[in-house]
């Protein structure tokens, strides 16, 4: 899983999109965001983890602080679904929003299993 | 690694479950209906008759389905609904089902997720940001996508939250899915054990002329197997039946030396009953009369009957127009003399008249009149008040039982003719075998009813029939299913009949239509039923009942020489004539010509078979027709 560093940390804001930057340059891994910072985002993270064990072409990618991310375009989708109450978002390879996840279905293992296999069929939402 | 080594774990409890769930057999048609769960016991068994050919037809799910003599008939076993039919009959059928979806589900889960995981090696092998890479990834999400679909189904089916699977990967859910079929397993066996006793049984007869065989199939007796062997269609056979009716041929043939006066004598009797009958019915006319006249009747035994006789009044005038047309018919026939004439009036008068008097119905009132009668004579004041003595009519009554006698095996021949339902067909009660294998839940598989091995006929009849046991006792029937053995295809029949001969150089005065008693060996082609049918429809049914056939005849008789001065004088030999044949109806009607060796002369004749007739069960005045139709 990849953790992206929080604006409180020293540079996180440019740390976090360079390290996205470069998942999503990739074009290797479908990427299922978890946002937030509290003991549900926690959990969803650990349980998107585990989906991915195992997929080579999975990642979850937990952003405890979508602040991060602004002021870069290719980002504004992502920061605009965190701001929109979002638990979970599963994106294409192309980087596309394939998956919105809330509520109790974000914290479902099979509902978070299956947003990352229709991100990899590389449907858009 | 992790993933591999999972591949190759056992499904322990599916096993069992998948045979249980077997598909159908390899060939089965395409199209054929499924049948599904909640089926009666009796249409859980689909049977598919596969021919001598190879080629497999399904037979119908009702109606006497026809099956060639070479055939053999695969039984396929719908396990799942006779299984709920098992678990019915124990009083355990939710729990089952229950547990039987959730193994169901269990495998299929598993399949979905061995792909799944199967297809990330594709992934791993692409090059990244390949487009084969790219169509990997898309691939591996369809089946993941698939597979998570059934895991939440199955979790769903075992009453399971999903968090339980938080914790594990795609690779670490398989042994959790194996564990889980375990679990189900032991809850199965569990359920199980409250119904050891419960069993499936199928058995299987052969009918062949009235008298019942058990068949052997195999998983579900232990019956010894027959010799396969094959009927040769195309080889004639002078069967044990032949030569006797041969035989009977020659019997009726020299017995009776006016035929004429045999189907008069015949016709007599019956001409008797009728007008028994016809007396019958006009005294009842009379008698309803009498009683509808009675003002205010002050028995009420005599009002009943009154009651009775005005609601019969109509239909006792029915019976008699039509007794009474037929007859005269019947007459006119006689008068004039003619056998083929009288053969047809004899139709008419089993259609018009001995038909409706046979109606059970019309019976059963007749009899309720009847014993109304016999009540009202038992009482006295009824009796004087009525002032008609009605013993007499009461006897008159039982003409119409005598009738039915007398008339019934005619009446039967017409049904056979027309295509009616055999009156005789076996009846379930005659199966019972020894030496049954009961089949326990789980253990349910499909069987054979192999005709080649066992001792068939043409005309036979085959019956199968499931049952659900429990403890050996059989707690509920299904309807058993039967066929009739047909020979399909071309064919050759040899049978014996009697023919009425006459030269085509008649002489003045010389007799027509002699009988002789005669063997003929025809080719007849029987089309086959297509899957799905009890016997063929259209042109092919017509063609079927039509039954026609072309061969040779070898006759045995006594037309002597031509006489040369217009007298005849008939044979001082015995003589042999060949020729050519036409049937229909089987051999039923005949019609050929042929040449007198002896006498030096040609001839023509008209005649009948007695295999088809005996068939029909008639029987012949003065003679015993051996009885070749199935009348258990």
């Amino acid at each position: 899983m990849m953790i992206l560093p929080t604006a409180a940390e020293a540079d996180g804001a440019r740390r976090a999109r360079e390290m996205l930057g470069e998942v999503v340059n990739r074009q290797t891994q479908v990427i299922l965001f978890v946002f937030g910072d509290d003991d549900a985002a926690k959990e969803i993270a650990a349980r998107a983890d585990v989906r991915a064990g195992g997929h080579p072409a999975r990642l979850a990618v937990w952003v405890k602080n979508p602040s991060v991310l602004q002021g870069d375009a290719r980002f504004a989708a992502v920061v605009e679904m965190a701001n929109d109450g979002v638990a979970a978002a599963a994106m294409t390879l192309d980087f596309q929003v394939a998956v919105r996840l809330a509520g109790d279905r974000a914290m479902d293992p099979t509902e978070l299993g299956l947003a990352f296999a229709r991100a990899q069929q590389g449907v858009p939402a | 690694m992790r993933v591999a080594r999972l591949f190759a774990a056992p499904l322990l409890l599916l096993s069992a479950c998948a045979a249980a769930t077997s598909a159908a057999p390899p060939g089965t048609p395409q199209g054929a209906p499924a049948v599904a769960t909640g089926t009666p016991l009796g249409r859980a068994i689909k049977a598919y008759e596969v021919t001598q050919d190879g080629e497999m037809v399904a037979l119908p799910d009702a109606g006497i389905a026809e099956v060639d003599v070479n055939s053999v008939v695969r039984l396929h076993m719908d396990a799942p609904a006779i299984q709920s039919h098992l678990s019915g009959a124990s009083g355990k059928g939710p729990q089952i089902q229950a547990l039987e979806t959730q193994a169901t589900s269990a495998l299929s889960t598993i399949e979905a997720l061995k792909k799944s995981l199967t297809a990330i090696e594709q992934i791993r092998r692409a090059a990244p940001r390949t487009d084969a890479y790219k169509k990997a990834v898309e691939a591996q999400g369809d089946l993941a996508v698939a597979a998570y679909t059934e895991i939440r189904t199955f979790l769903k089916s075992r009453g399971l939250s999903t968090d339980v699977i938080a914790k594990l990967d795609d690779a670490e859910l398989v042994p959790f899915l194996l564990e889980e079929s375990k679990k189900i397993e032991g809850e199965l066996a569990q359920q199980l054990k409250t119904m050891a006793g419960v069993r499936f049984r199928v058995q299987a007869q052969l009918t062949t002329k009235g008298k019942s065989t058990p068949i052997h199939l195999p998983n579900y007796d232990r019956l010894p197997d027959g010799d396969p062997k094959l009927i040769d269609k195309l080889v004639p056979v002078m069967t044990d039946d032949v030569k006797k009716q041969y035989e009977l041929a020659g019997k009726m043939a020299a017995a009776a030396a006016d035929l004429r006066g045999t189907i008069a004598e015949t016709l007599k009797t019956l001409e008797r009953d009728t007008t028994a009958l016809l007396d019958s019915a006009v005294s009842l006319k009379v008698l309803a009369r009498v009683a509808v006249s009675l003002k205010i009747p002050r028995n009420g035994k005599v009002k009943a009957l009154k009651d009775a006789l005005q609601k019969e009044q109509a239909e006792i005038q029915k019976l008699v127009d039509g007794c009474t047309k037929a007859t005269a018919a019947w007459q006119s026939a006689k008068d004039r003399g003619d056998p083929l004439l009288f053969t047809s009036a004899a139709f008419t008068v089993i259609t018009d008249c001995a038909m409706p008097i046979l109606d059970k119905k019309q019976l059963t009132r007749l009899e309720t009149l009847g014993k109304s009668i016999a009540d009202v004579l038992g009482d006295a004041a009824a009796k004087v008040e009525i002032g008609v003595s009605l013993q007499a009519d009461l006897e008159k009554l039982e003409i119409l039982q005598r009738m039915q006698a007398t008339l019934e095996p005619l009446v039967a021949a017409i049904g056979a003719i027309t295509g009616g339902v055999p009156s005789s067909l076996p009846s379930s009660s005659a199966i019972a075998l020894s030496e049954q294998t009961d089949r326990p839940y789980g253990q349910i598989t499909d069987t054979v009813i192999d005709l080649t091995r066992t001792e068939r006929q043409e005309k036979d009849f085959v019956t199968f029939q499931p049952a659900v046991t429990i403890d050996g006792r059989v707690v509920l029937d299904g309807a058993p299913v039967t066929m009739k053995v047909v020979r399909t295809g071309l064919h050759v029949n040899v049978s014996a009949g009697l023919f009425f001969v006459s030269p085509l150089d008649q002489a003045t005065g010389e007799p027509m239509f002699t009988p002789a008693p005669a063997v003929t060996t025809a080719v007849h082609y029987r089309i086959a039923r297509s899957s799905g049918e009890a016997s063929p429809g259209g042109a092919s049914a017509l063609w079927n009942f039509m039954n026609a056939g072309i061969g040779f005849h070898a006759a045995t008789l006594a037309l002597g020489k031509k006489p040369e001065d217009g007298t005849a004088t008939g044979a001082n030999q015995i003589e042999l004539g060949v020729g050519g044949a036409l049937q229909l109806f089987g051999d039923l009607a005949q019609i050929g010509v042929g040449y007198d060796f002896q006498a030096e002369r040609a001839y023509w004749f008209l005649g009948f078979g007695l295999q088809t007739a005996t068939d029909f069960g008639i029987s012949f005045p003065g003679t015993s027709a051996p009885k070749t139709s199935a009348t258990p």
